[in-house]
């Protein structure tokens, strides 16, 4: 079951949307793993059934889950969904990266910071 | 489906409800939100056949509810005052719910009621508060309707038991396919709860629509220019509300956060945070734009 906090404002499918995504990016849920049934989220979190078959019709669309009918949602192949999580990061990325520039940080820097943080991970 | 179309109704003079329109789609979670006296219950009593309409048309699957006992085997409607009952036992309830909804499934009413535990052969003048309204709502949930209204739906329910009343609706959806309508103030519970709302304001209505649209349309932003800004400054986007305070200037704006970003980044602010806002703020924001507002008190 996915533990999580519903929160402010933000649309309840997409706050599942997140949870899942992050889930199958930590390796939580693994490839062709079965997702917990709609009915099973919707009581747990106390939210709308429809909300929940949102949230899944949406990930299935970007590939990230797939459904059998009448059996349930399953998460996708892992070099599937490792290649849509990489994409939906450089995506978010490039949008850090441009506030950064805007607000003055140089290309060095962020170079700089590249280059730290790939040592810190040798060092592991 | 559920169809009002123009409906107006007078109570000796008094416009309860004026031209409302609005349609609930098949298995959908309703929410019928509203400041009180807004007209909410009114419609639930209208959609029940408490009430017959006077201007304009309401449809439940295409028909008339008003004396329709065929339909209104199909509805169930949990009543915000539970003092029509109070004669009865829980047993007697029962069997009152069981003699009309031909749907009623005892099963689930044994399953309810081996959680809650009341006296079946107590009168329900004898209950608190909180008693009658399970009593009340176990019968109903129990009756497995296409169509379920429930007037103020979470009030007078402690938290265990909106926990199961929001299970068993849940189970209604997905196993009937049910429609439900709600009415609460508690937003918050609204908004996890239902896809779909309405919001009313003195008999009419101010919004329909999905909630993620709602939600997703409405937006509070910080953010600081070198002066105060006033809603002049963004032509593109419409601005719901403006207060400079110091450097940092707050707005509610409408639009997607796309939208709202591109408009105010023209102005060179230092900084742009968009946080979309609940449905307790929208409700408040949405009010104030009408008129209806506490915070000047």
């Amino acid at each position: 079951m996915f533990v999580m906090q519903l929160e402010g404002g933000a649309p309840i499918y997409e706050q599942l949307i997140t949870r899942i995504t992050e889930l199958i990016s930590n390796g939580t849920l693994r490839e062709n793993e079965k997702l917990p049934a709609v009915r099973e989220v919707a009581k747990s979190l106390g939210v709308n059934p429809n909300t929940v078959q949102k949230a899944y019709a949406m990930l299935e669309q970007d590939g990230l889950i797939y459904s059998i009918p009448a059996k349930g949602s399953y998460v996708g192949k892992a070099e599937q969904t490792e290649e849509i999580i990489k994409r939906k990061i450089l995506g978010t990325l490039s949008v850090n990266i441009s506030e950064a520039f805007k607000a003055g940080v140089t290309e060095e820097e962020i170079m700089l910071l590249i280059k730290n943080l790939k040592e810190e991970s040798g060092n592991d | 489906m559920i169809e009002l179309k123009d409906i107006t109704l007078d109570f000796d003079g008094n416009k309860v409800l004026d031209g409302v329109t609005m349609t609930v789609p098949d298995g959908r979670a309703f929410g019928l939100l509203g400041s009180n006296g807004a007209g909410k219950s009114t419609i639930l009593r209208l959609l029940s056949g408490i009430y017959k309409t006077q201007g304009g048309t309401l449809t439940i699957d295409g028909e008339d509810v008003y004396d329709n006992v065929k339909l209104k085997e199909q509805i169930c409607f949990i009543n915000d005052e539970t003092i029509q009952f109070t004669d009865y036992t829980l047993k007697g309830l029962k069997n009152y719910y069981k003699k009309f909804y031909r749907t009623f499934s005892e099963e689930r009413f044994e399953k309810l009621h081996s959680i809650l535990n009341l006296p079946m052969n107590k009168r329900l003048s004898t209950f608190s508060k909180g008693m009658k309204r399970q009593a009340v709502v176990i019968c109903a949930l129990a009756c497995c309707t296409k169509y379920l209204f429930l007037d103020e739906a979470f009030d007078g329910l402690d938290p265990t038991m909106r926990i199961i009343v929001k299970n068993m609706m849940i189970d209604a959806m997905l196993d009937n396919g049910a429609t439900i309508i709600l009415s609460s103030h508690n937003l918050k519970e609204i908004q996890e709860f239902c896809d779909t709302a309405a919001l009313l304001h003195n008999g009419k209505i101010v919004f329909c629509r999905e909630l993620d649209t709602v939600m997703g349309n409405i937006r509070k932003v910080q953010t600081s220019f070198s002066t105060p800004a006033c809603a002049e400054d963004f032509p593109e986007i419409e601005i719901l509300h403006i207060e400079n305070s110091g450097s940092v200037t707050n707005l509610i704006a409408k639009g997607s956060e796309e939208e709202i970003r591109a408009a105010v980044e023209k102005c060179n602010p230092k900084f742009v945070d968009i946080i979309p806002l609940t449905l307790d703020e929208i409700f408040i924001y949405e009010m104030e734009g009408l008129g209806y507002e506490g915070k000047n008190l």
